[in-house]
């Protein structure tokens, strides 16, 4: 054995800088023997994520599943209570919201141990004893699959969006109306109550597309229908009907309920438009 | 017998991060008795998956912390054990427990350099 020390080596990881810091900032360490769950716990707080350990395995899954639950979870295969690979399983019966990466850490290493590992829902696998440099590799690829799949996330979130919403006035579209009065009718049928439902048109709005151009008709429509979602409850349903009409059917609305002609609400959209626009839909 | 120990190989594995290394050691030695303990129990008792558990717990800290040799031994006890051979295993553990001593021998002595070398510094 050596009689002195060397150097210690060069940091293993490039510190962390805005460019690749973590998305995910708490990670869950699963993992029983106090030697391991030190050394991972220094490690990762010393890189600045928040370290949530867990010693045994249904206190990982307790964890796993909680509502705020971490979104990187580093397991470790035999532990007590339930092993990694149990966890994994029990963990991916219930789809969650936002996906959870899971690194199993085990001195197993046969074939037949990584399909297991990886079959019962762990995406990724690394073998005791690790170097830390290997282990931090391993994170920052569960990090860019976190960092993809909030991408997607909110990708289909805008393209839900861009689908049930008018692109120019930022209200629902034709086809999410008729899917939300269609709802709304049945609704209303059932309970026996009533519907109110304005279509509006706006009068003489070819003049302000001739006199003053399409762009300016454009920006009307907008303020129009800013306006109309200003002007309504919060569960009205406001959305573009045709080329310049709007719909509005509040749900609820008697006949002599307290929005009972769009004439009502008339003086909100006599005046002259002010502030910056902003998107807004029912 | 004697206890070979790759210090370097460990401090490698840990980043170079020597006072990590030297907690995690004191972590090993307060936390192996029990190790020991449940495997010389498990070993009276002929429970060989309670054998299994224990020293495959006692290969991931041994593999750690740069004992290769006491990683092979434990490696030796698991494979026995899983043939729920008890002589064999018997043997291994025998073997273990040996090593074990003279490493933790290593690493108290250790320790002890250390300390001194701080202290130089």
């Amino acid at each position: 054995m050596p009689t002195t020390f060397t150097e210690p080596a060069p940091e293993p990881t490039a510190p962390f800088t805005e460019k690749n810091s973590s998305p995910v900032g708490r990670v869950l360490v699963a993992e029983d023997d106090p030697l391991y769950r030190r050394a991972l716990e220094h490690f990762l707080s010393r890189k600045g994520y928040a370290v949530q350990l867990a010693g045994d395995g249904l206190q990982a899954l307790a964890d796993a599943t909680a509502p705020d639950a971490a979104r990187l979870i580093v397991l470790d295969w035999m532990m007590p209570g339930l092993p990694g690979p149990e966890v994994c399983r029990r963990l991916r019966a219930t789809p969650r919201d936002h996906y959870q990466y899971i690194l199993l850490l085990t001195a197993k290493h046969t074939t037949a141990d990584i399909v297991e590992g990886l079959e019962a829902g762990a995406d990724d696998y690394l073998t005791k004893p690790f170097n830390v440099q290997e282990f931090f590799a391993h994170i920052h690829v569960g990090e860019r699959m976190i960092r993809l799949q909030d991408r997607l996330l909110a990708t289909q979130e805008a393209l839900r969006f861009q689908a049930t919403h008018d692109p120019l006035t930022g209200i629902w579209n034709r086809g999410a109306l008729f899917e939300l009065l269609r709802a709304e009718a049945e609704r209303v049928r059932r309970k026996s109550a009533s519907l109110c439902l304005f279509l509006i048109d706006l009068d003489h709005f070819k003049r302000i597309n001739d006199e003053f151009g399409h762009l300016a008709g454009d920006a009307v429509l907008h303020e129009i229908a800013q306006r109309l979602s200003a002007a309504v409850r919060l569960y009205d349903i406001v959305g573009r009907y045709g080329g310049r009409s709007s719909s509005l059917p509040p749900p609820n609305c008697s006949p002599n309920g307290p929005i009972n002609s769009p004439n009502g609400s008339g003086s909100r959209f006599r005046r002259l438009p002010s502030g910056p626009r902003t998107s807004r839909s029912r | 017998m004697s206890a070979g120990w790759d210090y370097a190989a460990a401090l490698e594995r840990v980043g170079g991060d020597e006072p990590l290394l030297v907690e995690l050691i004191a972590i090993f030695l307060e936390e192996y008795p029990k190790f020991a303990t449940r495997l010389t129990q498990a070993l009276s008792q002929k429970d060989f998956a309670g054998i299994r558990e224990a020293a495959h717990s006692l290969k991931g800290s041994l593999g750690y912390l740069g004992a290769a040799d006491g990683e092979s031994l434990a490696l030796a006890v698991e494979q026995a054990s899983l043939a729920n051979d008890g002589l064999r295993t018997a043997e291994f553990v025998a073997q273990l427990m040996a090593y074990i001593e003279a490493l933790r021998q290593l690493m108290v002595s250790s320790a002890g350099e250390q300390t001194d070398a701080h202290n130089i510094h």
